[in-house]
């Protein structure tokens, strides 16, 4: 079996992993991360994209509260490019009273939250889009993040520091010998191979599913599985966060993200075999466009592109039945104080504006185990992307990208501020004048550019349309990727990657985006459907692709040998 | 509560590019982006820069500039969104407004119609002279393998006057938008509608004043110019509407579009009070028509092409002057493939446009000179410019060929 | 109004229906509001290439009777086998009088393959003039007749994947022992204002292409392709009905060069739409674009106008072809948000196919389900007389076709193309046949 050495292991690609995996990287360590399936495809990616300024949770959580205020300022220095400062708005409507108000004026105070308190005519002039019925309004520093590319952005700045991330690869299994945890077991999820990873330290971040690692020890954690669905809108409806100034309750944020907005969410409770199978529900849809359009009646005209529901990995703490009174506070457990059983380190509940604090604290433990003396350094240290000042970002006329100016550049504004937008000032590995062909644009709702893309597959690691998706919104736009994943699939194909099935990954792909669609099938998003199933399988055929595919395997059993020897023939003549 | 017909906050930016459906029908159908492929096209332009736009203003593409407003894409779009309006809106909000005197020269076509009054022979030989053309190419940029149209000797405002006095004896009056062409450019056709109008028993008035509809003003970057035109025309049209007349009647397929929709939709001038009583010509002819007024007319034999104007097509117009062409007895009609002609307005003018505007209009001319018709019909002036610059045919409105058939021989 | 028969909807069905009243003589007008799905189409006919639960369809027309029994509520049962056959030989020949010659296979009741995009092989009826039929041995069981095929592209053109392509064929049970090959030939796009062909779409490549490129084609694909029987390239050659530049290719390199339809949109599907345009305005009809018809008003069992919001339009006949949801001859509605959404149409509010024999999802769980989108066969029902009906009542001067017609996958069947022209053809007739009735 083959082995890995490191000194620590993480286990899950998720924000805090990647927040971890960075930290230790930069305090030196070598380190390993290993992730099921894709960095930040868990909770991490379905999630509003908010970068709370801590106002949500000043009536019922002051201390997340605070935490959540602290981490917003840090982010937004470490993070520029992940981020967007909207500030946002707490609307009281006429059903909801002024009284709420009061008290979160009085939260946000003791929380250190500044506030500005509006009148309704004020907060329809810096928000046109919020319903004109509010009775009142209150200005936090609210902002949007986007979670995959800080999670992306984390990943980056480990492996530049020396680590190694293994997606698609499973802990199967702890290793445990004398008592210590000392490293783990591991399927390649693609080539079905199992190898050891032998590390001083694991550590479990797989937030909602760290019960699964835990228990390879033996070990048990209450976990409460609080379920959230939410809706993309097909544009940017609103500037600013809207959020409702009430109690915590269904729908009741509207996150501008980049070129969508989010409205969400629900909470439900699951159980732990359900994680795997979620869907979001009628009821759910009927919720979020009933109770969003209360933040902003123009919802009710947008189209819905998708709807997709994540899981908070609350710890329970009481057994209480809602889990909006459960703390979103972060839980760190050592396992050798809490256990006996050194070698092991799991982090979670928490949330992803937490999520740096998060892994400052896991890392901490670790170093502590490790006897490392470097200090953590990624409250301080802008993330690869990040290093693009404000003023720059908001004049895009200045931003000089790989020595040129883009106001000089002879590129569409469209392409090279996309590009920016996106990767910050790392967008010169791939936006070049002189490149013609890198300058293409494959997904026309989303500006991504062939360039891009091929980036994302030299340097962020993505092996997959999904993958790629996540790095550069390839397909994230109002069709869903009808055409751009053809064209991308194109373009795997293209680049030759033996890890890559372009047929496997298009259908895939495909397969995935319906899922979202599929709940909010009406009006234009079913003319849409109808659209891209005129395009992927009338014109195409990709899914009688499928079927000609198992076809054609059961003809393989009977001519296994043959096919093999003609599958080589073949790669030569690539080769050659 | 329908989801579908609730109102949104009150705003009246235009939400239609949400619509989308990215199927690339709109840019399958652009003149433009066929001949220039420079162009990234409709799509690209209106409703997938919009989202971005709406992310920053900074999103803004230069490549706006070459976008002619035909209006073909919305015309080809199945989803109703506005694309070129989305574009032009975009072009005033985010885009260069400088100033630049050869826009503001082809622009301000009341202006220059105005200021030729009583020299018009003189002006024409001074625009048709090789080192005018030049010195407007090289100093101005405006192409001189470009025929201007020739100013008449005598306005129609003035023309008119002569048959004004007898338009009070007909009970039903409408009162006609000349707009600057006719005005300035083809009195002619302006008479033919008062001659058709009269022998249908409807008298014609002018309004008091009227200035450019404002189509040259917003296609050149002067949307404020083209507002207070379009406040200072609607509040001429309501009087003239208060003051007895039935309709606003307009012989200019882009000035009647420009009046009535793109008033409120493109430069938030609100019309509601006159908007569905102003109608292109043939739109209001064929309903008298079809309601029974219908004047007598002899044959005409003439082979004719009817050549579909863009902003006609987007109106929903074309079937009215067809059914108009139909009840010309004798006539023999053929409807040519609809396609842009190039001029757009002013934008053919430009030298830097020249060779497009040509390019866009080559299948037409072709099929124009294949159709071994007589005369060229359409319901557009810049239409009729285009076509009698490109080809050996003459080019007649469906006003011109009515009253034909009402004149004695 | 002087017409006698009203078409509501340009796209496929609505033309052909258009064209078969014009050449009988009737004064006919076309009104459309927004382009067609023929924007994106293969620009081949497919007439019949699958029926649940049976092998792939080598003789559509045959299996018409099969496909009534099975589902008898499909448009082709109402028609009948012997009348889709004459209908659809009738417009090949209508397309043939505009100079678009499309291709048949050696006996005509027969299939051939189309290649797609994807490298998916899709059972046709009629192809494209420049693609020359693949014939149905070609392709099916393992007896490949073809020992090499060739992809090329045009550098940096993004709507033709020939690597996704050659991936896509090579799981094809025949492509197992063929070599497939690919490689992409640089253009300097003589008309294309500088522009290079990865900003361009498939008619843009075709505008910007002019000699010199076809030249430069010439000669590499004479260089660099020897002994293939086969070169695919993508549909970027003419926008004109002769499809000249790709015959003369053809002719000048000896090479069998096929293009295949692009990612949207399609110069297959435009040329299409140019030789049916051609073709009715030719005979005599008149198209009316960008008049989108909104309602329709009914008196008894007669359409009397149907109505675009601002001008009423009345004829003796009217002919509904306005398409399914995309065209939106068909919407889906939520009236609130605690409704289910329901499927309407929209004009006259027709009954539709009834989901209450047939208890499946409105959708599948997958996208690409062998079992096909349920959403796709809802659509306008006809009674026994093939009438349309509005509250179970039957409609006498309105005939439907096309895709708004329900109880049918274009998709899964490949049926998109024959069910429009046999079903305008069929409207036409009823109309030519109450017309003339009335004459008589």
């Amino acid at each position: 079996m083959r082995r890995l050495e490191a000194d620590v292991v993480i286990i899950g690609g998720g924000a805090t992993g990647a927040g971890v995996f960075r930290d230790c990287c930069l305090r030196g360590m070598r380190s390993i991360l290993v992730e099921r399936n894709d960095i930040a495809s868990g909770t991490t990616g379905r999630n509003h994209g908010l970068l709370h300024s801590g106002a949500r949770y000043v009536v019922t959580d002051s201390h997340s509260a605070a935490e959540c205020i602290r981490e917003n300022r840090t982010l937004k220095h470490i993070a520029g490019h992940c981020i967007e400062k909207t500030d946002g708005l707490f609307i009281s409507l006429p059903e909801d009273g002024l009284s709420y108000q009061q008290d979160f004026i009085n939260g946000c105070a003791r929380a250190g939250i500044p506030t500005e308190i509006l009148t309704p005519q004020q907060a329809l002039q810096l928000e046109p889009s919020v319903n004109p019925a509010l009775i009142g309004a209150v200005r936090i520093p609210d902002g949007t993040i986007d979670p995959f590319r800080i999670t992306s952005a984390n990943i980056l700045d480990a492996r530049e520091h020396g680590g190694t991330l293994l997606s698609d690869t499973k802990a199967v299994g702890l290793i445990i010998r004398m008592g210590h945890v000392q490293g783990i077991q591991c399927r390649d999820q693609r080539t079905g191979e199992l190898f050891e990873i032998r590390a001083r330290q694991v550590i479990n971040a797989t937030g909602a599913w760290c019960h699964e690692v835990m228990e390879y020890a033996d070990l048990s954690v209450d976990m409460y599985h609080s379920r959230g669905a939410l809706l993309i809108m097909g544009h940017r409806l609103n500037g600013m966060v809207i959020n409702r100034c009430r109690k915590p309750g269904d729908a009741d944020i509207l996150v501008p993200g980049d070129t969508v907005s989010v409205i969400g969410t629900t909470s439900t409770h699951v159980g732990r075999h359900e994680l795997e199978t979620l869907e979001v529900t009628d009821e759910e849809v009927r919720v979020l466009l009933e109770e969003g359009s209360k933040l902003a009646p123009e919802m009710m005209n947008a189209r819905v592109l998708r709807a997709y529901c994540g899981v908070r990995p609350l710890v329970s703490l009481s057994s209480d039945g809602s889990d909006r009174t459960i703390s979103r506070g972060l839980v760190a457990i050592d396992h050798a104080e809490s256990d006996a059983l050194p070698g092991l380190i799991t982090i979670t509940g928490g949330k992803l504006m937490t999520y740096r604090l998060m892994a400052e604290v896991a890392t901490d433990m670790a170093v502590r185990h490790l006897g490392v003396s470097e200090k953590c350094s990624t409250a301080s240290k802008p993330l690869p992307g990040a290093l693009l000042s404000d003023q720059d970002k908001s004049k895009g006329k200045n931003v000089q990208v790989g020595g040129y100016s883009l106001a000089d550049s002879s590129l569409p504004k469209t392409v090279a501020g996309s590009a920016v937008y996106r990767h910050g000032e790392r967008a010169k590995d791939f936006v070049k004048e002189d490149s013609k062909w890198c300058n293409a644009v494959v997904c026309e709702c989303e500006v991504v550019t062939r360039g891009e893309i091929l980036y994302a597959v030299d340097q962020l690691n993505a092996r997959s349309l999904s993958d790629l998706r996540r790095r550069t919104r390839v397909g994230m736009g109002p069709c869903q990727g009808e055409m751009c994943a053809c064209r991308t699939a194109g373009l795997l194909a293209e680049s030759r990657s033996d890890q890559i099935d372009a047929l496997d990954t298009l259908q895939d792909f495909i397969e995935e985006r319906w899922k979202g669609v599929r709940p909010v099938l009406w009006g234009d998003g079913l003319r849409e459907a109808e659209f891209s199933y005129w395009v992927q399988e009338g014109l195409l055929g990709l899914g009688s692709l499928r079927q000609q595919a198992t076809c054609a395997a059961n003809a393989v059993d009977t001519t296994a040998d043959h096919t093999t020897a003609d599958h080589t023939a073949q790669d030569e003549e690539r080769t050659a | 509560m329908n989801l579908f017909s609730l109102n949104g906050s009150g705003q009246n930016h235009d939400r239609s590019f949400d619509r989308c459906l990215k199927c690339t029908a709109c840019s399958s159908q652009c003149p433009v982006s066929l001949v220039r492929p420079d162009y990234p096209g409709p799509k690209q332009c209106g409703p997938d820069g919009e989202r971005l736009r709406l992310k920053s203003p900074e999103f803004m593409d230069d490549a706006l500039k070459y976008c002619t407003g035909c209006k073909r894409c919305e015309v080809a779009c199945p989803s109703n969104v506005r694309i070129a309006d989305i574009i032009a809106t975009a072009k005033q909000k985010y885009g260069d407004n400088s100033f630049k005197l050869r826009e503001f020269l082809l622009s301000h076509t009341d202006l220059m119609g105005g200021l030729t009054r009583g020299s018009a022979p003189i002006v024409n030989k001074i625009t048709s002279l090789k080192p005018t053309k030049i010195l407007m190419d090289r100093g101005l940029g405006i192409d001189q393998r470009r025929s201007f149209p020739a100013y008449a000797t005598k306005s129609f405002r003035s023309t008119f006057k002569s048959v004004a006095s007898r338009q009070e004896q007909h009970a039903r009056k409408v009162s006609y938008f000349h707009g600057c062409f006719v005005n300035f450019n083809d009195p002619q056709l302006g008479m033919d509608l008062v001659t058709v109008l009269n022998a249908m028993n409807i008298g014609v008035r002018l309004l008091q004043k009227e200035k450019c509809c404002g189509v040259p003003l917003v296609a050149n970057g002067f949307h404020d110019k083209a507002r207070a035109n379009a406040e200072f025309n609607t509040s001429f049209c309501e009087q003239a509407l208060e003051s007895g007349s039935e309709r606003i009647v307009s012989s200019s397929s882009s000035c009647s579009l420009m009046l009535r929709e793109d008033y409120p939709d493109m430069l938030g001038v609100k019309n509601e009070k006159v908007q569905s009583r102003i109608s292109f010509i043939t739109r209001f002819l064929a309903g008298e028509f079809e309601a029974g007024n219908k004047p007598e007319m002899k044959p005409v034999n003439l082979k004719v092409a009817y050549h579909s104007p863009c902003h006609l097509i987007k109106a929903g117009g074309v079937l009215h002057t067809l059914k108009l062409l139909w009840d010309i007895p004798g006539l023999e009609l053929q409807q040519l493939d609809s396609n842009c002609c190039g001029i757009a307005g002013t934008y053919g003018f430009k030298k830097e446009n020249y060779e497009t505007a040509q390019g866009i209009g080559e299948p037409l001319f072709q099929q124009i000179e294949e159709s071994g018709c007589d005369f060229v019909v359409t319901d557009c002036e810049t239409c009729k410019m285009q076509v009698e610059m490109s080809t050996s045919k003459k080019v007649l409105h469906p006003v011109n060929l009515l009253a034909r058939s009402l004149m004695e021989e | 109004m002087i017409h006698e028969c009203l078409i509501v909807g340009g796209g496929l069905a609505g033309l052909t229906a258009g064209i078969r009243c014009a050449e009988a003589g009737l004064k006919v007008a076309v009104v459309s509001g927004g382009e067609s799905a023929l924007t994106f189409a293969s620009g081949s006919i497919d007439v019949l290439g699958s029926i649940p639960g049976q092998p792939v369809v080598r003789r559509p027309f045959d299996a018409i009777d099969c496909l009534a029994e099975l589902s008898p509520g499909h448009p082709y049962a109402k028609i009948g086998r012997e009348k889709v056959f004459q209908s659809l030989g009738w417009f090949h020949g209508q397309m043939a009088e505009v100079g678009l010659e499309l291709g048949l296979a050696s006996d005509c009741r027969e299939n051939q393959w189309r290649i797609t995009a994807a490298g998916s092989l899709r059972p046709t009826w009629l192809s494209q003039p420049a693609t020359k039929a693949m014939p149905w041995e070609c392709f099916h069981g393992d007896g490949a007749c073809l020992q090499k095929v060739v992809f090329v592209n045009i550098t940096g053109f993004l709507d033709f994947m020939p690597e996704l392509a050659m991936c896509g064929l090579k799981q094809h049970p025949s492509f197992r022992s063929v070599a497939v090959e690919h490689f992409n030939i640089n253009l300097p796009l003589e008309h294309g204002h500088g522009a290079t062909a990865d900003t361009m779409r498939a008619p843009q490549l075709a505008s910007a292409m002019g000699d010199r490129d076809m030249d430069i084609l010439a000669r590499v694909l004479s260089e660099r392709v020897q002994d293939a029987e086969l070169v695919v390239m993508p549909a970027c050659f003419d926008p004109d009905l002769g499809c000249n530049r790709l015959q003369k290719l053809r002719q000048r390199t000896g090479l069998n060069i096929i293009d295949i339809a692009t990612l949207p949109p399609s110069v297959h599907g435009l040329r299409l739409h140019k030789a049916l345009r051609n073709r009715f305005r030719a005979l005599g009809g008149f198209l009316i674009p960008g008049t989108e018809v909104r309602h329709g008003t009914v008196d008894g069992d007669r359409v009397m106008s149907v109505s675009t919001g601002e001008d009423l339009l009345s004829a003796d006949h009217f002919i509904l072809a306005s398409g399914s949801f995309f065209s939106k001859g068909l919407q889906s509605v939520k009236e609130s948000m605690s409704d289910p959404c329901s499927v309407q149409e929209p004009v006259f509010n027709l009954d539709l196919h009834s989901w209450a024999d047939q208890p499946k999802d409105f959708s599948s769980h997958q996208f690409l389900a062998p079992e096909g989108q349920n959403f796709v066969r809802s659509g306008v029902a006809l009674n026994q007389s093939g009438q349309p009906m509005v509250a179970g009542k039957g409609l006498h001067n309105l005939h439907v076709s096309g895709a708004v017609l329900g109880g049918y996958d274009p998709v899964q069947e490949c049926s998109g193309g024959g069910v429009a022209i046999s079903t305008g053809w069929q409207a036409a007739e009823n109309v030519i046949c109450q017309v003339k009735g009335q004459q008589v």
